[in-house]
């Protein structure tokens, strides 16, 4: 019960953008990837949601794989949030954290009592009957992940939940950082396996349990952050000289540049 | 957002169509006085005059605005769609070719397979089956190939349609299916010439039963088929992949909308001809008055663009009566004020 890649690679115009990557997401687990530009982080992305099938190797999902899955037993089970959205006709903000609902056939009533919890969980009760196109970009990515958890708010009958998102912290401010912190700890509790494309390592070290270092479609480096996060290693795949020191709160190592 | 209340919106378009359509049948060159209809059905005798006028009812008015209601809300619907399909709001089927390769498609069928069946006015039915199927075909082959255009062209990065290729190669398409249509009339003699240019330029005078019948059959496929897709088309607008991740068989949708509206324009250009703008301007209305939801944005444009063109016709035949004016003209002078105030007025609410 998980969301495993095996040996899957992508391949698209004689160009790889991802090797042979073996990879285990377990539920309840938050695994952060980290890397510089152009490493495959996006693609591994991917191939995991089943946006691109794998060139070579298989993906599946809770021991079945991802391409056998029903459509929307498969949207109650695994929820993706990507980089960009281009949604570009004018929501009420409420109405896009319900479009999360698509999948699931639970009633308007229930609906949107599942769209006030999730945009409080991102701070947006506030913006609910506001125009999506006009709101800024921090508060269309809040939107966004209140959509994702809109999508994946109860138990699916399909076995673990699995949320895969990319770079959501991209256009939020610290706070929200913060607050993204707490709610990805918070859904992971309750048994959801996540998968987050990071760029900075310290929101990195600090929201997972497993960090994983891609560097030229390949992972480099896997395991706690304490574990993978080495100045050796920051400077081999970033070409940045790093200290690390230890955070004054918190277990996590702090890279300083 | 101000917006009206979606089901008030509905109850409304409809509630306006009845009084649109009564204008619809009694006015024109001869104005009919509404006790005609009542007194047809009151009346045991019937004088000449009321013949007359019952005779212009039953043959030419109820047919015209029959068939104008059913082209405008096939027109607005499908635009309404193709938006959807395209998350763009500048895709219109006049915009992107659509119309344009239908009336290519519908010219093809006048010359090559019409001269026999326009000679002989017994064949009005099979000749414009005929023309329906040239002007789908011709329609189907254009959204096909601006769709593929716009979406490869963005890359596969599912960023969405790119609105710069959509316009461009539907400017490549309404100049290929020009130049078609030239050749067309340059080896056409002079009734089908007639006819050619008859469909280029969308009217409603050609209206009869055979032409409201077929009309009609369209709409209720359409609308059938469009309003099962309306979640989906929502999902869809946050992208082809946001789609498929919320669970919506992408490739299923887009087919099903490509076949639906291509069906929708091929009808509504061979029965009335291209009428631009309607499929443009009125799910712009609704979406700035009731959003973007598929759900209510579809029905509430068909029942808007029925009202728009059922009006637009109406006033065509009054305006400089005895002559009529193209009902495009009328379509643009009604929608376009109203379009823009809508646009000011949304613009200061934003500042």
């Amino acid at each position: 019960m998980a969301l495993c890649a095996e040996g899957a690679s992508l391949t698209i115009h004689h160009k790889t953008l991802l090797q042979a990557t073996d990879l285990q997401l377990a539920g309840g687990q938050i695994t952060a990837i980290c890397g510089p530009n152009g490493a495959g982080k996006t693609s591994l992305l991917r191939v995991l949601a089943g946006d691109a099938s794998p060139s070579t190797g298989f993906v599946s999902l809770n021991s079945k794989p991802l391409a056998r899955w029903a459509a929307t037993d498969r949207a109650q089970t695994l929820a993706v949030l990507p980089q960009h959205s281009s949604l570009e006709f004018a929501f009420a903000v409420e109405d896009v954290v319900a479009l999360g609902r698509t999948p699931h056939n639970s009633g308007y009533r229930h609906d949107r009592q599942i769209v006030s919890a999730a945009l409080a969980a991102v701070d947006g009760e506030q913006l609910r009957q506001r125009n999506y196109i006009e709101l800024s970009g921090g508060e269309q990515q809040r939107v966004q992940l209140a959509r994702v958890l809109a999508q994946l708010w109860q138990p699916s009958s399909h076995g673990e939940r699995h949320l895969l998102l990319d770079e959501p912290t991209a256009s939020l401010d610290l706070a929200h950082q913060a607050l993204l912190l707490t709610v990805l700890k918070e859904i992971a509790a309750q048994g959801v396996g996540i998968c987050v494309v990071v760029h900075d390592l310290n929101l990195a070290a600090r929201m997972a349990d497993r960090l994983l270092i891609m560097q030229d479609g390949g992972i480099v480096a896997s395991g706690s952050p304490a574990e993978v996060l080495q100045a050796e290693l920051i400077a081999r795949v970033f070409g940045v000289h790093a200290d690390l020191i230890a955070h004054p709160k918190y277990e996590t190592p702090l890279v300083v540049f | 957002m101000s917006r009206i209340n979606p089901r008030t919106f509905l109850w409304l378009a409809a509630l306006a169509l009845v009084p649109a359509m009564l204008a619809g049948l009694l006015l024109g060159p001869v104005t009919i006085p509404f006790s005609a209809i009542t007194d047809s059905f009151l009346q045991s005798e019937l004088g000449p005059e009321l013949e007359r006028q019952l005779l212009i009812l039953s043959q030419i008015r109820l047919p015209r605005m029959l068939l104008a209601a059913l082209v405008g809300a096939c027109l607005a619907i499908c635009g309404a769609a193709m938006q959807g399909l395209f998350r763009n709001p500048l895709a219109d089927p006049s915009l992107i070719g659509v119309s344009a390769g239908a009336s290519a498609g519908a010219s093809f069928v006048i010359v090559f397979a019409g001269g026999g069946l326009l000679a002989g006015h017994g064949n009005e039915d099979l000749g414009l089956s005929l023309m329906a199927a040239g002007a789908f075909s011709g329609g189907f082959i254009a959204v096909l190939v601006v769709y593929r255009l716009a979406t490869s062209a963005s890359g596969s990065l599912n960023r969405g349609t790119s609105v710069a290729t959509m316009l461009l190669a539907g400017i490549a398409i309404s100049a290929l299916a020009g130049a078609c249509n030239s050749a067309l009339s340059f080896v056409a003699d002079n009734e089908m010439l007639r006819r050619i240019s008859l469909w280029q330029m969308g009217r409603l005078d050609g209206a009869n039963w055979s032409r409201v019948i077929m009309a009609a059959l369209a709409l209720v496929v359409i609308v059938a088929g469009l309003l099962g897709q309306s979640k989906a088309l929502n999902a869809l607008l946050l992208g082809e992949s946001e789609a498929r991740f919320l669970g919506i068989n992408v490739e299923q949708l887009k087919r099903r909308v490509v076949l639906l509206t291509a069906l929708g324009i091929g009808v509504s250009v061979a029965v009335a001809g291209a009428i631009a703008f309607v499929g443009l301007v009125v799910p712009h209305i609704v979406r700035l008055l009731i959003g973007p939801d598929h759900r209510f944005l579809l029905p509430g444009s068909a029942l808007l663009g029925a009202l728009l063109l059922v009006l637009a016709d109406a006033l065509s035949r009054v305006i400089v009566a005895p002559a009529e004016l193209p009902v495009g003209i009328v379509t643009a002078l009604l929608g376009v004020p109203f379009f823009f105030s809508l646009l000011l007025r949304q613009r200061t609410g934003v500042a």
